[in-house]
């Protein structure tokens, strides 16, 4: 059973604090992970139950593949080409425009569900905050503890000196 | 979030949540790797130093997992730099060697600079000679043995008149493990360096192979040093051995550490260039300051010509503190410094068998 033989049917999701979704099966489908879960399992009316993501998050993650339901899917092979585009178009860059904790909730569930353009720009969002900082500045960025004793940092420092001026 | 991390066993070395709350610092080892494969080995290098977890991720030569992120970065950002690293070679060392607009890795200050292989290090030519010891020096001077010698990482100055040069740090560290060896361990600890050495050299020719390749459209180039040196200097090998078994004859080989003798034989291209320096500057203003370098130069002569056993003696009493001196200025003019390597050379002979055993129990 193909996605768009399925066109219209919808497909019910369970978040993990028990919240369903119910979201048309081409939306559903750009996650790879139910994609193969709807073709597995055929027609059903049973909700699919999705312990590792929450409703909020859920709820932004089918926002998203909303949004991108007619992207051509991504292929195994174009994995340098995607890459290649460090461009986040604008209306993903508003998407993104979160709060860190659920930044990083994004990505896990893009990761866990399988979806790879939203994975992709998650991390190139964060990368994004890591380019072109001091190590200080990272750390206030992402709220880092810096737990190096004053020795390991006097070494780093010793070592790294000719990398200070930018 | 805690849901979402008990589903890979990864994150489970990753649950003691730290009091802070940092969602990046608690991302499973494969999300961090897919941010960093978005990073060019600049920002890998800063990122290395923001906490302990992520330079244990970022500085490990030993780990698959690192070694690809580097590498990815490399091939990503650094395009023109396909090349693999020499043969025990990091990818995080060989990526920091190559980021060259960072300049000299020594002085911190001169952007002009050169990657050096043979000795891990990128610097400007000032560090470089002052850092590095010519193999005249080391074989006809310091007395090194010529089998040790020759396994030790040496480049190439020049084009026509080319000179073998080696990193003082290197050599002294190497000779110290060297010189406590049996004759037996010895062979083996050579051949060892000495393929070291050979896949550093193999890679340095298969990199100017390339450049040469690349360079073929402008007709003009020059082979360079290491493609062709090796017959010129084996022409005075001779002359070396020569040398050097004459010594070995005489005095044994010198103890280490090597170090004592490198502040004195401090090579002529350093006074050389500090020198340019020098008559820089004084061209750029003052003509008494010239004056005063001259008389000070023919002082100089006169003191020499006074020398003579009494002052000796006197030095040799001095000498320790002298050692100590020579560490602290540099900047000694010619003829302090002859005087110092005679004296040194007479102290080495009086001291004898105590100076080697004292070193033999430091060195095992």
């Amino acid at each position: 059973m193909t996605s768009e033989s399925s066109e219209g049917k919808k497909v019910t999701l369970k978040s993990c604090d028990d919240v369903e979704f119910k979201v048309e099966i081409p939306v559903a489908s750009r996650s790879i992970l139910l994609k193969n879960m709807i073709e597995d399992v055929g027609e059903t009316d049973q909700s699919i139950p999705l312990p590792n993501v929450n409703e909020k998050v859920l709820k932004k993650v089918l926002e998203w593949c909303q949004h991108h339901v007619n992207d051509p899917q991504p292929t195994n092979d174009d994995d340098d080409s995607r890459r290649r585009n460090t461009e986040i178009d604008d209306w993903d860059q508003r998407f993104l425009n979160v709060e860190q904790d659920m930044l990083f909730e994004i990505i896990l569930a893009a990761n866990y569900l399988d979806i790879k353009p939203l994975l992709d720009i998650g991390c190139k969002t964060v990368a994004n905050m890591i380019k072109g900082k001091s190590p200080e500045e990272i750390r206030n960025t992402f709220n880092i503890v810096n737990d190096f004793t004053p020795e390991e940092e006097e070494q780093i420092r010793k070592e790294n000196e000719w990398a200070e001026d930018r | 979030m805690k849901t979402l991390e008990s589903r890979m066993s990864l994150t489970n070395t990753m649950q003691d949540i730290p009091a802070v709350h940092s969602p990046i610092t608690i991302i499973p080892l494969e999300l961090f790797i897919e941010i960093c494969s978005y990073l060019p080995p600049v920002d890998l290098f800063t990122f290395s130093q923001v906490c302990r977890k992520f330079r244990g991720y970022l500085c490990a030569p030993n780990s698959f997992a690192t070694q690809q992120i580097w590498k990815k970065s490399r091939l990503e950002f650094m395009p023109k730099e396909d090349m693999p690293p020499p043969e025990g070679m990091s990818e995080e060392k060989y990526a920091v060697l190559l980021m060259a607009e960072r300049g000299c890795q020594i002085c911190k200050q001169t952007k002009e600079c050169k990657i050096y292989w043979e000795f891990t290090i990128r610097c400007c030519k000032k560090c470089f000679y002052k850092n590095a010891i010519s193999r005249f020096d080391l074989i006809i001077k310091i007395k090194c043995p010529l089998e040790f010698v020759n396994i030790m990482p040496c480049t190439h100055t020049g084009y026509f008149f080319c000179k073998k040069y080696y990193w003082k740090e290197q050599v002294d560290l190497a000779y110290s493990q060297y010189y406590g060896l049996l004759r037996k361990e010895k062979k083996i600890w050579l051949d060892g360096k000495k393929q070291v050495f050979d896949s550093i050299i193999n890679y340095i020719r298969r990199r100017e192979l390339r450049k040469s390749e690349e360079k073929e459209k402008t007709k003009y180039h020059f082979l360079s040093p290491h493609t062709y040196c090796d017959t010129i200097e084996d022409d005075f090998s001779f002359l070396y051995s020569f040398y050097s078994r004459r010594s070995l004859s005489a005095p044994p080989p010198p103890s280490p550490p090597l170090s004592r003798f490198f502040v004195q034989s401090a090579t002529k291209e350093v006074k050389e260039v500090e020198k340019i320096e020098k008559v820089e500057k004084v061209n750029n203003n003052d003509v008494p300051h010239l004056i005063q370098l001259h008389i000070k130069r023919l002082e100089n002569e006169s003191y020499q010509s006074t020398f003579d056993v009494n002052s000796a003696n006197n030095y040799l009493e001095n000498s320790n503190e002298q050692k100590i001196n020579n560490f602290i200025k540099t900047k000694k003019n010619k003829n302090k410094k002859k005087r110092n390597n005679k004296l040194n050379k007479y102290n080495m002979k009086v001291r004898g068998k105590n100076f080697k055993n004292k070193f033999a129990y430091r060195y095992g």
